[in-house]
């Protein structure tokens, strides 16, 4: 007899109702019975074409029920490795196991069904991978750093234009406080103002047209007199400190040098003196920075206690003085 | 999905794929056609395929791409059941899975493909059934079927050695 299935089961199905198979050929029909449950009906079906009473039917029923038996053992094997079983039917099986030595081996074999996976690898992987497409890019890419260097180009070009509106290189502007002079030579020195803005780092190669340098040198009497000093001599002068204190004293005698810088910031930095509304040679200098750098500037004075003090504010940058009144 | 997330598919499961079709039909050349074909597929779908779904998505693909090869190639003489009694073996097993893959190799196309996905992949009943387009109650029946071939080959392997 041919083993069952789908195209020939109702002939084993009768065959069984009828006591006609051995108990392997029943064994194989309930295996398939229960591998087909939508035969499960007509199976019972082929029972009642059987002539022999039900009281003396040979059908096993005990493999009908649930749980694991001599005949389905094998699903419940499999149920365990696949791990379709509940916890009941774990236990049911382990006891079927145990009780029937035969069946640990098979149950053993079973669990060696399982295949372990292999490492197997694709070697053109890279050639699947999807990397980001560089040519249709390059026509984007260079209109786009020609913007960007056009970008910092005019960047550069408007900086200097907003925050340096002159091209500045060195403004140094000297002024020599008559207040100061008839202390000492070294405070002579000390007192003079000096303002000096240099560059700012930001600026680089732009071509700069030199401001005017506005100075102011020490009357020329004294240079005059020390030229005298040095042609009658013969020889470089040994200047004392006697003789520096009459240099001092000589300038400190000079009427006119509030006015000469008055004259000269109206010549250099203004060209006349007709719009100045006042003589005050700080608040003169203030105007020529302001002049000069475009820019606003302030004077700030302040008395304190002992001592005087003068604060040059021209954008961020400051300056002050201070003496002792 | 993106291009990133496409990237990242290909390097997590292309070789379970090419791995998967290689085991079914034993032919280098044929399973990278079957991989780089399944992958323009991904990358042509990547706007609707989620990048969750993508392995199964890919599975898919390559099931199907290897069934029609199969049948142009008229391969697919044995669907149904394996035959134990013409089973085949060879005395130059070295270790047991060496056995399993030579009893794998006669198997019916579709057990050894759901047997494949269930080991090798992981996937449950209803993953594979989504794979291979069988139910899930087919899908088990197979598997149990295939089972139950691997373990008498495995015996009788046993006591021949």
């Amino acid at each position: 007899m041919n083993i069952i299935n789908r195209h020939n089961y109702e002939e084993f199905f009768l065959d069984y109702h009828e006591g006609n198979l051995t108990g392997e050929q029943k064994a194989m029909v309930i295996l398939f019975v229960e591998s087909n449950e939508d035969l499960m009906n007509e199976f019972y079906t082929f029972k009642k074409f059987s002539l022999e009473t039900t009281e003396t039917s040979t059908i096993e029923k005990k493999p009908l029920y649930s749980g694991p038996h001599f005949s389905n053992r094998a699903d419940y094997f499999i149920g365990w490795i696949e791990g379709d079983l509940t916890v009941e039917e774990k236990v049911q099986t382990q006891e079927l196991v145990n009780e029937n030595a035969s069946f640990s081996k098979e149950f053993e074999l079973f669990q060696k069904t399982k295949l372990i996976p292999t490492a197997e690898v694709y070697a053109d992987k890279q050639n699947l991978r999807k990397s980001v497409r560089v040519i249709p890019l390059l026509k984007y890419a260079v209109p786009a750093a020609a913007a960007v260097v056009f970008f910092i180009f005019l960047s550069n070009q408007l900086t200097h234009r907003n925050y340096f509106p002159q091209p500045l290189e060195v403004a140094e502007i000297k002024l020599f406080n008559v207040d100061t002079i008839n202390i000492s030579k070294t405070e002579f020195e000390v007192n003079r103002i000096s303002l000096v803005e240099s560059k700012p780092a930001v600026q680089k190669k732009t071509p700069i047209k030199p401001i005017e340098r506005v100075g102011i040198s020490p009357p020329e009497r004294i240079i005059v007199e020390v030229a005298r000093t040095i042609h009658g001599a013969g020889k470089m002068p040994e200047i004392q400190i006697n003789q520096v204190d009459e240099l001092i004293d000589e300038v400190a005698e000079v009427p006119t040098l509030l006015d000469k810088v008055i004259q000269t910031a109206d010549e250099k930095l203004f060209g006349t003196s007709e719009n100045l509304i006042t003589t005050d040679p700080m608040e003169l200098l203030v105007k020529g920075i302001e002049k000069v750098t475009k820019r606003d500037a302030e004077i700030t004075r302040i008395t304190l206690e002992n001592r005087k003090k003068t604060v040059f504010k021209i954008g961020k940058f400051e300056f002050s003085k201070s003496k002792r009144i | 999905m993106t291009r990133i997330e496409y990237n990242k598919a290909v390097d997590l499961h292309a070789d379970n794929l090419y791995r998967f079709i290689l085991k079914n039909i034993h032919d280098v050349e044929k399973t990278k056609d079957i991989v780089q074909e399944t992958f323009l597929k991904v990358w042509d779908k990547r706007q609707d395929v989620a990048f969750e779904k993508v392995k199964s998505y890919m599975f898919t693909a390559a099931y199907r791409t290897m069934i029609d090869l199969i049948r142009r190639e008229k391969k697919q003489s044995r669907m149904e059941e394996a035959d134990l009694n013409k089973l085949t073996t060879s005395n130059q097993y070295s270790d047991l899975q060496q056995i399993l893959h030579e009893a794998l190799n006669q198997l019916p196309e579709i057990q050894k493909a759901v047997v494949l996905l269930r080991d090798y992949e992981g996937y449950n009943y209803l993953e594979i059934g989504e794979i291979t387009g069988l139910t899930e109650t087919q899908v088990k029946v197979y598997i149990y079927r295939a089972r139950k071939f691997l373990q008498k080959f495995i015996g009788k392997i046993e006591v021949l050695i």
